[in-house]
């Protein structure tokens, strides 16, 4: 404890001398306020994080003990999950912009804590489904109930289900806060009144162009998380996986860095199986049917979806707000909808190809060459810290420095972005697969005298197949995130417009802070959630299953 | 002759920055067509012996020796059998068992043949293209076996095969595994299974090695002078006297050691799966 409050402390010392030196070296009229700036950013998320916690556990124990909450809270939450967070910015943001300066500051702790909570919760969920029968039983046998039950068995089974899933609150917390500190509404920026560093990023890299400084605020702010990620979050992680609870329940969370984030979100997973699945069963049930009948249900079904629209929209006077929605701008742009899905899908897939083919050729080469390992590791436990959306303004700025055309610079960041951001998750799950391959299956190929590409293909390929898949969910969950944030930029003043390349992305923020719609913002954000529990339940529920069966019983 | 001769064999690990001496000047050799049985504890060794003579791991000091030639990789001259089978599970009992044959350069229609006819051999007829995820524990095992013996070893190691399996399941395996070991028509005769459970070791070995709790020692020997097939002298007197000398060795040797010291290692093994 007594090192603990030592490197704390020294902690806070390095970031107090880095503010002073940049404060003192740096001419620039905004940098006076860098010490606020760096509290009140560093509060929101502490703040954020606590009553994300908070909320996770309660919700989460409620959820996994209680078969009505379990029915109604799961898939409700899933479903706010399913939709990218950035596509709620817009809409909070509409809400509750009428309360002034305090809405503002509210609006920002509420889009963090939407950024944070689902992983508890789920986490939480997943951790108490997964505690073993044989364990439940004899703590009930023992007489173990009500809160003595929650103190020995409960709290124990989900001790390393909230560190990680705080842990990757944390990080995604300052993953948002660069995009939810500097917003442009309806030709105005609005940010917090007691500003931040993301608010200072933006600034500095869209108003004063300064690129140096927004460098050296991008190396401070990922020295604030690495720092106390490393500091906090490992300790607790080790702590929390040690201990009573390991040969119980057989959770490995030490290992490379963060590592733990995949067991989380391993637990996300696991604890939403159930719900998309419905969705992915529709060709199956439809397969059954014959031509005609196919042919006979599609037409009822239609008939039925466009009864209800007619209904819904051309009957019910109080739906007259819909109507007007549609008829305001930018509904105009929704005639080019599947264009601008296109658009957005092929940045996605460029970014996500590329991302794989790295991810596994780096993930198979740490996992040959130990050499190799050493050295990337803590590179790529370092990069992880990084806010990928801080990297936005400065990437732009460089970007658009080389190249001179704004529009290109711009869709150039954008795919540079989603690969970044794409990366780490897969990495992340190959990494932590690559080294979890059972003793047993590494003894054999040794055995048989596995070699080279042999190794690769007959062995570590297939074992790291289902995190390839974990990954790619995941990395294409964050990458709809990023999507709404990096194809549409601030400007730097009123007057001027801000830049936008064309998608389902920009159209959404447009909607949400030029025009303030939230009609067709609504509409926009029902058609990303469709996407994306589309893919989901057609791509990789069925790829989860069908390599279900590659994963080693111990 | 001998076919594997070991000799003052040590073995330690580092565990947290400490080292743990795990084989203390182990030596034994096991003969042509023998069968033998390493009997201990858990946590003496018995296991890294098994895997040092399969070329997995190195032995500190000490000669290990395969037909006079020392052994420093796995070769496919020694087979092992796993506790916990090692299939890949991405891999059919048909593939699982054809794998190895790939990487020795054998031609595919060759090794296809050579693995149906080895899984026909453990009684997996019909399970060829089923993967191990949908196979038991006992067919799983059956699969490992095949594998192994496809690769015509002379040397089959066996690291607690049964112990993973129920009893009745266990039982015909052994007998599997015994009627393999005598088939002359087998390349395979000379076998060396790692046991905990002294009934099972009595009843398959031709010679039983007792080993003391770590660091381990080879404390004795008992030769089993039964006749085979042995599953009718199960109720003899003899059966029961090897039994009990089997275990008085190991009583004899738990006495001079902590317990405590044991517990610590069996908990890194757990670790290592």
């Amino acid at each position: 404890m007594r090192r603990y409050a030592i490197s704390f402390i020294l902690g806070l010392l390095i970031i107090c001398g880095m503010t002073w030196l940049i404060m003192t070296f740096v001419s620039n009229p905004e940098i006076k306020n860098l010490p606020l700036y760096t509290f009140s950013t560093v509060s929101r998320i502490v703040v954020t994080l606590l009553i994300s916690v908070v909320w996770g556990v309660s919700f989460g124990i409620f959820a996994a003990t209680n078969r009505v909450a379990s029915l109604i809270l799961t898939p409700f939450i899933d479903l706010l999950q399913s939709i990218p967070i950035l596509g709620y910015f817009p809409m909070v943001i509409s809400f509750l912009f009428a309360l002034g300066p305090l809405g503002v500051e509210f609006s920002v702790i509420v889009l963090l804590f939407t950024s944070m909570a689902w992983a508890i919760f789920f986490g939480v969920l997943g951790a108490i489904r997964g505690i073993p029968t044989n364990v439940t039983e004899s703590a009930r046998s023992f007489g173990l109930t009500g809160w003595r039950y929650t103190r020995h068995v409960l709290l124990p089974a989900i001790a390393p289900a909230v560190v990680s899933g705080a842990n990757l609150a944390w990080c995604d917390g300052w993953f948002f806060m660069i995009a939810a500190e500097y917003i442009q509404y309806k030709g105005d920026v609005i940010a917090p009144s007691s500003g931040g560093l993301g608010y200072l990023l933006a600034k500095v890299a869209y108003f004063y162009k300064d690129m140096n400084l927004a460098i050296i605020l991008l190396v401070f702010i990922t020295f604030i998380v690495v720092y106390f990620n490393t500091l906090t979050w490992h300790r607790l992680m080790e702590r929390a996986s040690t201990g009573t609870f390991k040969p119980i329940f057989r959770m490995d969370l030490s290992g490379v860095g963060k590592l733990g984030i995949a067991k989380a979100t391993g637990w996300i997973h696991l604890g939403k199986l159930h719900w998309p699945r419905s969705l992915s069963l529709v060709p199956q049930r439809l397969r059954k049917y014959t031509h005609i009948e196919k042919i006979v249900a599609t037409v009822l079904a239609l008939s039925a979806v466009f009864f209800i629209l007619y209904t819904v929209f051309g009957q019910f006077p109080t739906f007259a707000i819909i109507q007007e929605g549609f008829n305001k701008p930018p509904a105009n742009e929704l005639v080019l909808l599947p264009l601008l899905i296109g658009l957005t899908m092929g940045r996605l897939t460029i970014a996500y190809g590329i991302s794989l083919a790295v991810a596994i050729s780096m993930g198979v080469l740490a996992a040959e060459h130990k050499r190799f390992a050493t050295v990337f590791y803590p590179l790529y436990d370092i990069g992880q810290g990084v806010p990928i959306l801080a990297l936005f303004p400065v990437i732009f700025l460089g970007l658009n420095g080389l190249i001179g055309i704004p529009r290109i610079a711009l869709e150039l960041t954008c795919i540079i972005m989603l690969i970044f951001d794409m990366i780490w998750y897969m990495f992340l799950n190959i990494v932590s697969a690559v080294k979890n391959i059972p003793t047993e299956i590494k003894e054999v190929s040794q055995l048989l005298g596995f070699k080279g590409v042999k190794r690769i293909t007959h062995i570590v390929i297939p074992s790291i197949l289902p995190s390839i898949v974990t990954g790619s969910i995941l990395s294409w969950g964050t990458g709809w995130n990023t999507i709404i944030f990096a194809e549409y930029m601030p400007s730097t003043e009123p007057s001027i417009p801000p830049l936008s390349i064309p998608g389902l992305g920009s159209l959404l923020d447009k909607a949400g802070y030029e025009f303030g719609n939230t009609v067709v913002l609504v509409f926009l954000l029902s058609i990303v959630a469709i996407i994306v529990l589309l893919i989901e339940g057609l791509v990789w529920r069925r790829l989860l299953r069908k390599f279900e069966k590659y994963h080693v019983e111990v | 002759m001998s076919v594997i001769e070991v000799g003052n064999v040590s073995k330690s690990f580092v565990v947290e920055n400490s080292k743990i001496l795990v084989l203390d000047n182990v030596s034994f050799s096991v003969g042509n067509d023998e069968f033998v049985c390493l009997v201990g504890p858990s946590g003496c060794g018995k296991s890294t012996m098994l895997r040092i003579i399969a070329g997995l791991e190195k032995a500190d000091s000490g000669k290990v020796l395969f037909r006079e030639q020392p052994i420093t990789q796995p070769t496919p001259k020694i087979a092992m059998v796993f506790q916990l089978f090692g299939l890949l599970p991405w891999k059919t009992a048909l593939q699982n068992v054809e794998v190895p044959l790939e990487v020795l350069g054998m031609e595919k229609e060759k090794r296809i043949h050579i693995a149906e006819e080895y899984l026909r051999m453990v009684g997996l007829e019909g399970f060829e293209n089923t993967y191990p995820h949908d196979l038991s524990g006992g067919m799983k095992q059956r699969v490992g076996i095949a594998r192994a013996l496809a690769l015509k070893p002379e040397v089959l190691l066996m690291d607690e095969p049964f112990s993973s399996l129920d009893e009745l399941t266990a039982k015909t395996l052994r007998e599997l595994v015994l009627d393999i070991w005598r088939n002359p028509t087998l390349p395979t005769n000379t076998f060396l299974m790692v046991s905990h459970n002294v009934e099972e070791a009595v009843f398959m070995a031709d010679r039983v090695i007792v080993m003391s709790p770590r660091p381990g020692k080879v404390i004795g020997e008992v030769k089993i002078d039964i006749p085979r097939p042995r599953a009718e002298y199960l109720r003899e007197r003899a059966y029961f006297g090897y039994i009990d000398k089997v275990v008085e060795l190991l009583e004899e040797s738990k006495t001079e050691t902590k317990t405590e010291s044991l517990l610590s290692l069996t908990a890194k093994r757990t670790n290592k799966l």
